[in-house]
């Protein structure tokens, strides 16, 4: 495979996480302008737990989750009394006040003899671990591949469970979820959970392959392009979202012929999707009746 | 015996309209009261404060002895109480099967939020099958309710109701905007299935129905309780008669 091809799927499988994590909430019946903040969260928990703490990747990686499912159920606990856009402005002001505060957050320590550590808006350079481990693109690509079916077998559980059940009926109609004895905060709060711990998974792979992370990229485009992701692809599944990004990444930004063209199509795109099929393509619709065929 | 629900004082206050202006009411295990009152008279009130929709401003509710007025929603439904909904509450964009599983969710463990074993999937499934089956619709299990009629909605929101295993029941207008045939035909479902030892309260306007299923009826009129006894008493008492269909013009 060569270099370009790896890179571009790569891409398709970190942006992945975040559709994923946005996909979730969307179940949940909310829209996140705002789940790059725990995408950047997972970058830089697991960057500075390798490249400043020395802690191993596994670790690091795990900390970089812990990281975005606590500040997501932290900040879920008092923005779930909002619902609809007071709930998007709410998710799009904490993704804007945490990348303000990491232009301003220095953390740099002596490592084996140089400073390392974030650097306020200069970024955060050197989280070496897949240089120094040996690992090739394409090792990285795998890894990145089986960590996102470990995230897909993590939601297949909650649909065999009743996990996904309670999301959607919560997403459906918070009312009458409470008034079939179930606790509307306590799912808002664990799929906020789910979705940042989701997205910090994507960040703090991604900040191992790019070895170098700045604020400026964890802005308000890849966030809406995650909603966007699941919009498109549909949320009758956990494909939804990553058709999606396929549709995007791997079609509209990879293939010359869309060259300068891609935001242009890609909003016309949604735009389309939403009136034709306001649930995306992959719907609950389609949801049912593949299950149907599936029990005949 | 003791009764099943003891509702005392309850007052709930919309700024300055009174919806409900100290209501007792009781009921006694196994009890099917029918409650009527013109448009705007509190019965639906009531019914969202019982269910912990809104926490009232004054009074008791007593469940079985436990004073659960002011409890969450969540709560009230999970110590036995499930109502219905004037203009039917159903899950739209999932199937059948999983509207009526959404009653089941909150007696379930922790640990069943991330896996079933297959066992316990085939006994919830072969339960709510036959839940549905009792109203005719396991064929339709995997549709949305889209496509169902209204008789079938109502069949499929008292199923859920079912689902729950409530001790008691309030139905808010379950006949509402069905003909004479549909109406006794989900009254008779009401009879059969839901009535039997249950407590429940019947909100309706249409008459047939309030008197083929309830012995006893009350009548709200402004927050206020006006008449409180056998069907036919009730219904022959001149004040209730004149606050549902006003006064004989002269």
């Amino acid at each position: 495979m060569d270099s370009y091809t790896i890179s571009v799927l790569s891409n398709i499988g970190l942006f992945s996480f975040l559709a994923i994590s946005a996909w979730i909430l969307l179940i949940a019946g909310e829209i996140s302008f705002g789940q790059q903040a725990y995408f950047a969260l997972g970058a830089y928990g697991a960057g500075i737990a390798t490249a400043v703490w020395q802690w191993p990747f596994a670790l690091g990686l795990g900390f970089g989750i812990v990281l975005g499912a606590g500040i997501g159920a932290l900040v879920a606990w008092p923005a779930m009394r909002l619902t609809g856009v007071h709930f998007a402005i709410a998710t799009l002001a904490f993704a804007e006040f945490l990348r303000s505060g990491l232009n301003i957050f220095r953390y740099r320590r002596e490592v084996g003899g140089y400073l390392t550590g974030p650097d306020g808006a200069n970024g955060f350079r050197d989280i070496r671990w897949a240089y120094e481990a040996g690992v090739e693109p394409l090792g990285y690509l795998i890894l990145i591949g089986g960590c996102l079916l470990s995230v897909i077998a993590l939601v297949a559980c909650l649909a065999r469970g009743r996990g996904m059940a309670l999301l959607r009926i919560v997403g459906e109609d918070p009312i009458l979820a409470a008034m079939q004895g179930i606790s509307v905060a306590r799912v808002r709060i664990g799929a906020a959970a789910l979705a940042g711990g989701v997205a910090g998974f994507g960040g703090g792979l991604y900040a191992h392959m790019a070895t170098y992370v700045e604020p400026a990229q964890f802005g308000v485009m890849p966030g809406v392009h995650a909603l966007a992701y699941g919009l498109i692809g549909g949320l009758g599944t956990v494909f939804g979202p990553i058709l999606g990004v396929l549709v995007d990444i791997g079609a509209l930004e990879s293939l010359r012929v869309f060259s300068g063209y891609r935001m242009i199509v890609f909003g016309g795109l949604v735009a389309l999707v939403l009136i034709v099929r306001p649930r995306g393509l992959l719907d609950e619709a389609a949801l049912r009746r593949g299950l149907a065929w599936l029990r005949r | 015996m003791a009764a099943a629900l003891e509702i005392s004082g309850l007052t709930r206050r919309f700024g300055g309209v009174t919806a409900l202006a100290g209501v007792d009411l009781s009921l006694l295990p196994g009890e099917v009261l029918g409650l009527i009152g013109p448009n705007g008279s509190g019965k639906t009130s009531l019914f969202n404060v019982l269910s912990g929709h809104y926490a009232p401003d004054a009074g008791a509710v007593r469940l079985d002895g436990r004073d659960i007025a002011g409890w969450a929603p969540r709560r009230i439904a999970r110590a036995g109480v499930t109502r219905s909904f004037q203009n039917l509450r159903l899950l739209k964009r999932l199937s059948l099967y999983e509207n009526l599983r959404a009653a089941t969710h909150s007696a379930a463990s922790g640990r069943e939020l991330f896996w079933q074993s297959r066992a316990a999937k085939r006994r919830e499934r072969s339960q709510l099958m036959d839940l549905l089956a009792l109203f005719g619709l396991e064929d339709k299990a995997d549709d949305a309710p889209g496509a169902l009629t209204l008789v079938e909605m109502r069949q499929l929101e008292i199923a859920r109701l079912l689902a729950a295993r409530p001790r008691l029941v309030l139905l808010d207008e379950p006949a509402a905007g069905m003909t004479p045939a549909e109406t006794a035909r989900i009254s008779r479902i009401i009879a059969e299935h839901v009535l039997p030892g249950r407590s429940v309260i019947v909100i309706e306007h249409k008459m047939p129905l309030i008197t083929a299923l309830c012995r006893r009826i009350a009548v709200l009129q402004a927050g206020v309780k006006i008449a409180d006894g056998p069907a036919r008493a009730v219904l022959d008492d001149p004040l209730v008669r004149q606050s549902y269909f006003g006064s004989r013009p002269c």
